[in-house]
């Protein structure tokens, strides 16, 4: 069955209550989260990853110059996307961008991420293998003193970067009194609405989370409620642990070998920045 | 316990009386009971005796008071009475009430003592049982004892003898799995509470929490104990596995209280020279305005992120405030001016829609009084005047002016030798001698036709009067 056959039967079974197609090949293999939107759990339900040969045939139907057009498309809707940091997920870029240039999606995605790394130096990151969720990430090496550029910076970022230093050099779960009892010992009390951040406590476990810098999941059994903080999947890709444990070497004066068990996670990996695989290997 | 048949009989509440012989047979000495059932059977041949062998008529109310009182249930009937049978002649009126009664006489004394036969025996069989374990009918087996020990205790000298001691063991039981659950529920509520103090590594808390589960488990007998100790340890492992999670670290301990004060001077805090409260960890100097900004930047060498997409120029800038209100004041200033147009015209309406007729009428009669004084002499005919050959509605129009000539007494109109209608203009003298003259009304109708008619026969080619040229502007 070929894809071009099979698109108004999709067409149709999107309309439907969440019938799986059976023919297609990953409908086995997606189990989807409460999180997404109906619609788009049923867009995502029919989007199959087209098969190499389905791809091949899809591109000899088309020009080159439509190809670059949706390249172009798809390349301006992750920059926009990227201003608020909130992940960009594949049924949305689908269903809004690609529409009819399904066929060739894979093909799309790598000419962008091409077109990312080549152009403006940035890096195509899959978060998510599950959902789907891809970020922008700066692929050029940071500075190491502040850069000479006096950019507006994101009072934000100093925040995050508090919270994240501490859940790093506590192991990487914290328990969420522990990040308040922090912010508050830094004239950031999370009951309070602070002069610079607003509602801080709404920022820490609702902007930052969605925004995939943290991770604030329930400890189980805990009575009254308890939450606990992780890194998230974009601080794994952004962040360098190393930078952090320098950053605390020179807060605390201290090498930071002192940390033995920070330093050996730090410098595990082979690349200390912890980049996470790129969308091109999609299975 | 003496006999006194009498005092029975004559008791009110009869049912107690009833109930008081039935004690005495059961429980009474042997000899005495005896004795009374002998005469109760004797009493019964005797009303039977009643029945059959004395004939004539019964006072009934005797024979029916000693049945009521055996059945405390039968009506008083004195109305009835009873005929001596001397063969069984059942198709008698009363043979049938008689049998019957003598039936239910018969069923009612021996029914007492099978029911109370019936009872003793299930009294007898609840005593033998209650020695022994009942537990089938009660999910707890004391509750079963301890409702045997009550029925014992209301019989007194029968049955097995359990007495106190097993009844302050069932309430021990009882309170005692209520002190062992009351216990877990603290140790559980204290482990939840004290999470960080059993947290510190300095202590060992958590350990006597568990010594002392150990020690309640040894007294748990029953499920729901038990499932207490199963929470208490499910939290107790929660806790357990957060404190290895603390010793997973080694090294250099990490304190977020000296991180968070180093952070601070990073952020270029002043800290107030007079250090004289210590205690006071709030406002202990003043962070200057860009202090996050400056932890901001140091960030941006930890972070790689992407750079977020903006127009460099900006986007464009609207301002759709103003000119709204210039709209507005636009709009309001053509509004007044019409206005202040409008009452003009009106006016100008106004008095045109008084003044028109009047100005009509006097200016038909000075073409009346001009055409008359061209020619004094011959009579104006009423219909050359008013026509308009080229319109009707002038025509109409010129009629009704003429009209008010005519009221006012400014022009008369007569008929001449050919009975044709004339009109003429009154001369002001005339008008002052008019008081004797009688005025005349009468009333024109034309129609089109009509005027067509009479301009083909007076051949009317011109209108005298001419139309106005100032009307409307």
């Amino acid at each position: 069955m070929t894809f071009g056959d099979s698109l108004p039967f999709m067409r149709c079974v999107a309309m439907t209550q969440r019938k799986r197609p059976s023919s297609t090949q990953s409908s086995s293999q997606r189990r989807h989260t409460g999180n997404l939107v109906a619609q788009d759990e049923d867009d995502d339900a029919t989007f199959t990853q087209p098969s190499t040969s389905q791809v091949q045939r899809g591109l000899e139907k088309l020009t080159p110059a439509q190809v670059d057009q949706k390249t172009a498309e798809v390349v301006q809707y992750f920059l926009v996307k990227d201003q608020k940091k909130m992940p960009v997920r594949r049924a949305d870029l689908v269903k809004h961008v690609v529409k009819d240039y399904r066929n060739i999606y894979p093909e799309i995605l790598k000419r962008a991420a091409r077109t990312f790394d080549q152009v403006f130096g940035l890096k195509l990151v899959e978060i998510d293998p599950k959902n789907k969720m891809y970020i922008l990430v700066n692929n050029l090496e940071t500075p190491d003193k502040a850069s000479p550029v006096r950019s507006p910076s994101n009072p934000k970022m100093g925040l995050l970067l508090a919270i994240l230093s501490v859940i790093f050099m506590k192991g990487g779960v914290v328990r969420e009194n522990l990040i308040w009892n922090t912010l508050r010992k830094l004239r950031v009390d999370p009951g309070e609405k602070h002069e610079e951040f607003g509602d801080v406590r709404k920022m820490v476990t609702d902007e930052f989370v969605r925004q995939r810098y943290l991770e604030y999941v329930r400890i189980p059994h805990t009575e009254p409620i308890e939450h606990e903080f992780r890194w998230g999947q974009r601080a794994d890709a952004e962040v360098s642990k190393a930078k952090i444990l320098e950053f605390m070497g020179e807060l605390h004066e201290q090498d930071p070998k002192t940390w033995t068990q920070q330093y050996r996670q730090a410098h595990s990996l082979p690349n200390s920045s912890q980049a996470s695989t790129s969308s091109s290997s999609q299975r | 316990m003496k006999l006194d048949l009498i005092y029975l009989l004559q008791k009110d509440s009869r049912s107690k009386g009833y109930q008081a012989l039935f004690q005495f047979l059961k429980e009474g000495k042997l000899f005495g009971r005896i004795l009374v059932v002998v005469l109760l059977l004797l009493f019964f041949c005797f009303v039977l005796g009643f029945f059959f062998f004395w004939g004539g008529e019964v006072p009934v109310h005797t024979s029916y008071q000693l049945v009521a009182v055996m059945r405390h249930s039968v009506v008083y009937q004195p109305s009835i009475k009873f005929r001596r049978r001397r063969s069984l002649d059942f198709h008698d009126d009363f043979a049938d009430t008689q049998l019957a009664l003598l039936v239910s006489v018969c069923l009612t004394a021996c029914f007492p003592f099978t029911k109370h036969s019936r009872t003793s025996a299930r009294v007898k069989m609840k005593r033998s049982k209650g020695g022994g374990d009942e537990e089938a009918p009660r999910h707890n087996g004391s509750a079963g004892r301890r409702k045997a020990d009550q029925q014992q205790s209301d019989g007194d000298e029968g049955g097995s003898d359990i007495g106190p001691a097993d009844l302050q063991d069932d309430d021990n039981d009882q309170g005692l799995r209520r002190e062992i659950r009351s216990k877990y529920r603290d140790l559980i509520s204290s482990v939840q509470q004290n999470r960080e103090d059993m947290l510190s590594p300095s202590n060992n808390k958590l350990t006597e929490v568990l010594e002392e589960a150990n020690k309640l488990f040894k007294d748990v007998r029953q499920a729901r104990e038990a499932a207490l100790d199963a929470q208490l340890l499910v939290v107790a492992t929660d806790l357990g596995k957060e404190k290895a999670s603390q010793l997973f670290s080694e090294g250099t301990a990490f304190d977020p209280t000296a991180f968070a004060e180093h952070l601070l001077s990073f952020m270029g805090l002043n800290r107030l020279e007079d250090d004289e409260d210590e205690q006071q960890n709030t406002a202990n100097g003043y962070l200057p305005q860009d202090a996050w900004h400056r932890l901001a930047r140091r960030a941006e060498c930890c972070f790689r992120t992407a750079p977020s997409f903006h127009y460099m120029m900006g986007s464009f800038y609207a301002e759709p405030p103003p000119p709204k209100q210039r709209i507005e004041r636009q709009r309001k200033a053509p509004s007044k001016e019409a206005k202040r147009i409008m009452p003009t015209q009106l006016k100008k309406m106004e008095e045109s829609q008084q003044e028109a007729t009047e100005k009509e009428v006097e200016r038909i009669l000075g073409y009346l009084k001009s055409y008359y004084q061209d020619d004094p002499t011959s009579p104006i005919s009423y219909y050359e005047f008013v026509i308009d050959p080229s319109s009707f509605s002038r025509t109409v129009e010129n009629i009704f002016h003429t009209s008010f000539l005519i009221r006012d007494g400014l022009a008369r109109m007569y008929l001449d030798e050919e009975k044709l209608p004339c009109i003429a203009p009154v001369e002001e003298g005339e008008v002052e001698a008019g008081g004797s003259t009688s005025r005349k009304q009468c009333i024109l109708s034309i129609s089109p036709k009509i005027w067509k008619e009479l301009i083909d026969a007076f051949d009317i080619k011109d209108s005298i009067i001419r139309p106005p040229n100032t009307q409307n502007d």
